[in-house]
């Protein structure tokens, strides 16, 4: 978190810093379209009106990586698919999350032994937070999936973490 | 016009170069040698009967372990009739009538026949993916090149006896033992 | 502060400079305070891909720069001419509509009012008439139009057949089958 980070102890005023800095990040994740394949189609039922993500301050789709906090890679990535996956991911600002939604994007779904062009998961390329399994995962499994970022947006901390040994 | 019409038709005209009619059959097709499918593919267009001017798709077949690749053109008229002053009726195409398919036997190894996207220009991504996908080469295509695989990759993949790779630019690509 | 300034309120005196200087103060730390924070609270780790050009993940082809399409200026220039009219207008109306105070010592009569108000109209009439002979003259030449042709062009465009000069089919099997469907039911039987 630039200036402010791992510079006090965790105290009270941090964990409220915390707290809403996690807030106002969990509450409002902008994701990217990155519908590749089938999955895209569900990912577009979860942010219509029954399935609603913008409830949860996540309807709020950017074409371009510039705007977004989150990547959900929907579909099947394919070899030729992947340079650009990660040149997206690189352009990114930070803080940045990954969700790996359905199958194929997280371990290469139906073409693990036959698909030739298939890349058996988006993680081999990015770093993936959340994954959502299904094929295609149900919206309501997507909400779960972005229920769990949220809380895994909660638990980070600006505080100074303890030293690696 | 139907199959077998068109089949007695390249029979006559063209005699040796059909080397096989099969027009009862379910998908019928007529086997034509590879050195004078241009010349076959232009008759079938411009001939004022035959009309066939468009070309539906091209396809491959590996017949591995047989060292052969068939490659089968479904060519259809969308103006049957008009020869005869009768107006084209769109749903001829669907009655089986006015289309057949060709079908030209190539060697697995080095197969190449001439491209007939001079002749129709659909043929030009059919021919491309077939190149991609099966590594048949076409002689005089204007842009023969790889059009679904990124244009590095190594191989033929839908060649029965493809070796999947086991990475592409550095990303693990799966089993290699995956192969028939 | 603000109880210094509301006795300076209660004074009455020319205390509208103190005002807007609070306002810009407070709309400079609105602005550069919202800056602040972030810079303080957002991680920063650049890497070159960040900075280069979006092109769909692409590395990007050519620079960025494109040649600005002059049509956007000329529908900015319209814009602007047609809004200061509008806006040289808005008195005109208020006048015209019975608004306005007489507290400056203007007409204080109704018939004066009412005099001053027809004068005004004939003299907007005038000024609008010149700005409609503008408009009229943008409307005519196709400065309106997206895809502009101007009327001469329009006059010309008829679709090639096969008597003209085939200035766009440049396909010669696309023209003989033009001319072979114009000539179908003409054909004899073969």
């Amino acid at each position: 978190m630039g200036w402010l980070q791992n510079r006090f102890e965790e105290n009270f005023a941090i964990t409220t810093v915390d707290w809403a800095l996690n807030w106002a990040r969990a509450n409002s994740i902008w994701p990217m379209t990155f519908g590749l394949a089938c999955c895209a189609i569900e990912m577009m039922a979860t942010a219509s009106s029954r399935w609603d993500l913008d409830r949860f301050g996540a309807g709020a789709y950017r074409a371009t990586p510039r705007q977004s906090d989150l990547m959900i890679v929907a579909g099947t990535v394919t070899f030729k698919m992947a340079s650009r996956i990660r040149r997206l991911y690189n352009q990114m600002p930070d803080p940045k999350y990954v969700l790996a939604m359905g199958a194929c994007a997280i371990g290469g779904g139906p073409y693990f032994k036959y698909g030739y062009h298939v890349v058996k998961g988006v993680d081999l390329i990015v770093p993936v937070d959340v994954y959502v399994p299904g094929c295609p995962p149900r919206p309501e499994a997507l909400v779960e999936g972005l229920l769990r970022l949220q809380d895994k947006m909660r638990q980070q901390t600006i505080a100074k973490q303890a030293e690696a040994v | 016009m139907t199959p077998q019409e068109i089949a007695e038709i390249l029979k006559q005209r063209f005699g040796d170069a059909i080397t096989e009619v099969a027009a009862e059959a379910l998908h019928p097709q007529v086997t034509v040698a590879a050195e004078r499918w241009h010349e076959v593919a232009c008759f079938l267009r411009d001939e004022p009967h035959l009309a066939m001017n468009m070309l539906r798709c091209i396809s491959g077949i590996d017949r591995h372990p047989e060292p052969y690749i068939d490659l089968v053109y479904d060519i259809v008229s969308m103006q049957l009739g008009k020869a005869n002053g009768e107006t084209p009726s769109p749903t001829a195409v669907w009655a089986n009538n006015g289309g057949i398919s060709i079908k030209v036997r190539l060697p697995r190894d080095g197969g190449h026949v001439c491209s007939v996207t001079d002749i129709w220009p659909a043929a030009e991504w059919h021919e491309r993916e077939t190149f991609d996908l099966l590594g048949v080469s076409f002689d005089n295509h204007p842009d023969l090149r790889r059009i679904l695989c990124p244009d590095d990759w190594v191989g033929h993949p839908l060649r029965k006896d493809y070796v999947f790779p086991t990475e592409y630019e550095g990303i693990p690509a799966g089993t290699a033992e995956v192969t028939k | 502060m603000v109880f210094a300034h509301a006795s300076l309120l209660a004074e009455g005196g020319t205390d509208l400079l103190q005002i807007l200087a609070i306002f810009a103060v407070a709309a400079f730390f609105f602005g550069f305070g919202a800056l602040l924070v972030g810079r303080l609270l957002r991680p920063n780790r650049p890497n070159p891909d960040k900075i280069t050009a979006y092109e769909c993940g692409e590395l990007p082809l050519g620079p960025g720069w494109v040649q600005f399409d002059l049509r956007f200026y000329v529908v900015a220039l319209v814009f602007l001419v047609f809004d200061v009219e509008l806006a040289l207008f808005y008195p005109w109306a208020v006048v015209f509509g019975g608004g306005g105070t007489t507290e400056a010592g203007g007409a204080a009569t109704a018939d004066a009012l009412q005099s001053i108000r027809w004068a005004a109209m004939w003299d907007m009439l005038f000024f609008f008439g010149v700005i409609v002979v503008g408009f009229l003259f943008l409307w005519r030449f196709g400065y309106l139009d997206w895809v502009r042709t101007t009327r001469t062009a329009r006059a010309d465009a008829r679709p090639p057949t096969t008597e003209n000069e085939t200035r766009t089919l440049d396909d010669a099997r696309f023209r003989q089958t033009v001319n072979e469907f114009a000539e179908a039911p003409a054909q004899a039987r073969t």
